[in-house]
């Protein structure tokens, strides 16, 4: 069988996050302040093996609007290159090795978003929408938010929605969907943040998704082999048409005042899904303030995910008895560690600068299969590693 | 295990309910209680007597608080502008650090009357119940308006009122 | 069953930990920047944006709270 040498099959990283957009946004400022906020960040995504790579620049921009409300624009330019998994092959012996693509091509996704913001006295209201383009995909989206706050300001309600409409145009000809693909996906979230004393905080939110139409990857491949590991079929991948996904998550926060006025965070995520497929996230950092304004935030992050029902690294029989199939190593079983450090410089001194802050940071990514909870006994074969670098710039007056 | 839980949350109900009770909520037409607090930056004793027959802008403050960048520099313009007609301002610092609110006062320093309060004496008893909350006093010292919250477009309603109160 | 299991997680939490009410005057530690839910949001976008790329699970953040509870 030969090796599938397409240059266009790049890493669906870009498309693939365009899933849920519109609730990314948690953090402006939850009461209207007058200030005008700038923020530009530089990502540089690698991973092991001469696969991925993608480079980010993101601009964000603030503006208050009279004396209740303020508008926020982002901007964001990926550029990714390299090679990605296409397929997994099963030898004589039945070992399993994944398949990459061939030579990479640079691609680029452009986004761009807005949103308003209207403050009362103990709510706010936002809405907003975006779009966001790449050459095989587009996505259009709205989303709207609500926080109420009781009880002299120690309780918050959130609720929040979204919805997402996607166009993908695959460069290969797919017979799944002709030329033109169509997903739609909408969110809601539901949560309450409330302060338990003066120094610390919980926030609980539970978020429901509903995607459906065309769900799966058009660049990759699933390979059917017999009882006596000779091939048979090449299929598409090809997903359920819908897909959804319930998650809960806690996050906690606390201070620390003999540390400095140090704060820890810690945040665990549970999700599950009628794909098969349920997780768990612990997220914990600490921010330590060093004086002179300076801060260093050392941080470490465990996530598990169980396959999905209809995943398996390569299949024996045939589609025509399988109603759904797929070898992505994003639906397989695993787990993945992670450690990373960042800085931050805050200038404050010249008005009308509220302050100038300066961070870099890395993270690195260890993604294997026996790290998932509970054991996985299926190889090696598609482990790898992966950092990511930010840079970014944060400026207030 | 649910026992435990019921209690622990009847318990929390009452201390919240104990706690509100225990603080008089702070009305238009009420006296402000005689107060002597400490200056900011020399440590002298301020006594509400002290402004006795001036209209007050009573103004309760903190270093970490958004707003109070904003209505500083504000207050103070309008402290020169009406002070010949007995107009006073008097921030109190709520703050738990001194120092976090002699770094405020450094980038924002003012020639009105700032003072400090350690553990609550006259927020709690005027129920301050966020920050800023400014109260402006009429000639006899007492409370003719509450001003919860501060941009910059109250401005003019606030030196409306303290217009008016000082042609009384 | 799961979810049953976690929603009595989340409300042992809520219950065991202290809750009392703090006074206005007293939420300067809430209204340090690295309290906030999310200091930084870029960083914090980008992140979730890496995961949702090479993970299958996504959602669970959003919305806004603690702070300094000013007007």
């Amino acid at each position: 069988m030969s090796k599938r040498k397409n240059t266009k099959l790049i890493n669906r990283l870009t498309c693939a996050a365009l899933a849920l957009p519109g609730l990314m946004h948690e953090a402006s400022a939850a009461r209207v302040e007058e200030t005008y906020d700038v923020d530009v960040q530089y990502g540089h995504y690698e991973e092991s093996g001469q696969r991925i790579k993608v480079n980010t620049f993101e601009s964000a921009f603030t503006i208050p609007i009279g004396n209740a409300m303020t508008s926020m624009f982002n901007f964001v330019h990926d550029a990714v290159s390299g090679a990605s998994p296409i397929y997994n092959s099963r030898d004589a012996q039945g070992k399993v090795t994944q398949v990459m693509s061939g030579a990479s091509i640079k691609e680029e996704r452009n986004m761009i978003d807005a949103n308003i913001a209207y403050f009362l006295d103990q709510s706010t209201l936002k809405a907003g929408g975006g779009y966001s383009t790449e050459h095989d995909y587009k996505s259009k989206y709205l989303n709207a938010s609500w926080s109420q706050d009781f009880n002299k300001k120690h309780t918050t309600l959130n609720l929040s929605g979204s919805v997402a409409f996607d166009d993908i145009e695959p460069t290969n000809f797919n017979s799944d969907c002709g030329n033109k693909c169509t997903k739609t996906t909408e969110q809601v979230l539901a949560g309450v943040t409330q302060v338990l004393n003066k120094d610390a905080l919980l926030q609980t939110n539970l978020t429901f998704s509903n995607s459906s139409g065309y769900l799966s990857d058009p660049y990759k491949r699933v390979i059917f082999y017999d009882a006596n590991n000779v091939l048979t079929t090449i299929a598409s991948d090809k997903r359920p048409r819908d897909r959804r996904q319930w998650a809960g998550l806690v996050r906690y926060v606390q201070h620390v005042e003999d540390a400095n006025r140090a704060a820890l965070h810690a945040d665990y995520r549970f999700t599950t899904d009628n794909w098969g497929i349920n997780s768990h996230t612990v997220d914990l950092s600490w921010h330590q303030p060093l004086g002179e304004g300076w801060e260093i935030v050392p941080r470490i992050r465990y996530y598990t995910q169980g396959k999905a029902d209809f995943y398996e690294p390569t299949f024996t029989g045939t589609p025509t008895n399988t109603p759904n199939y797929s070898s992505d190593y994003r639906l397989a079983g695993f787990g993945v560690v992670s450690g990373g450090l960042k800085l931050t410089k805050t200038l404050s001194s010249s008005k009308p600068l509220q302050y100038l802050k300066l961070n870099a940071g890395i993270e690195y990514f260890d993604h294997k299969s026996r790290y998932e909870l509970g054991g996985n006994d299926s190889g090696s074969f598609a482990d790898f590693k992966y950092y990511l670098f930010t840079a970014s710039v944060n400026l207030k007056f | 295990m649910m026992n435990h839980k019921k209690v622990s949350m009847f318990a929390v109900a009452l201390f919240v309910g104990a706690i509100n009770s225990a603080v008089n909520a702070a009305k238009i037409g009420e006296q402000v209680p005689a107060f002597s607090l400490p200056t900011l930056q020399q440590n002298q004793a301020v006594n509400l007597k002290q402004f006795q027959g001036k209209v007050v802008y009573l103004d309760f403050w903190a270093s970490w608080c958004a707003p109070c960048r904003t209505s500083f520099p504000l207050l103070n313009k309008l402290h020169e502008k009406l002070k010949a007609q007995g107009f006073e301002v008097v921030a109190v610092n709520v703050d738990e650090n001194k120092t976090d609110a002699e770094k405020f006062f450094k980038e924002f320093p003012v020639n009105f009357t700032v003072v400090r309060e350690n553990k609550g004496e006259l927020s709690d008893q005027l129920a301050v119940e966020s920050m800023p909350t400014s109260f402006i006093l009429d000639k006899q010292g007492v409370i003719q308006h509450v001003h919860q919250g501060f941009k910059s477009g109250d401005l003019p309603e606030l030196e409306q009122k303290i217009t008016a109160l000082l042609a009384k | 069953m799961q979810t049953f299991k976690v929603s009595l997680f989340i409300g042992l939490i809520i219950s065991t930990v202290a809750c009392s009410e703090v006074p206005a005057r007293q939420r300067g530690n809430l209204a340090l920047p690295q309290m906030a839910l999310t200091p930084d949001a870029q960083e914090s976008a980008l992140r979730q944006h890496t995961f949702l790329s090479k993970e299958a699970a996504s959602g669970g953040y959003g919305g806004t709270g603690g702070g300094c509870g000013c007007n």
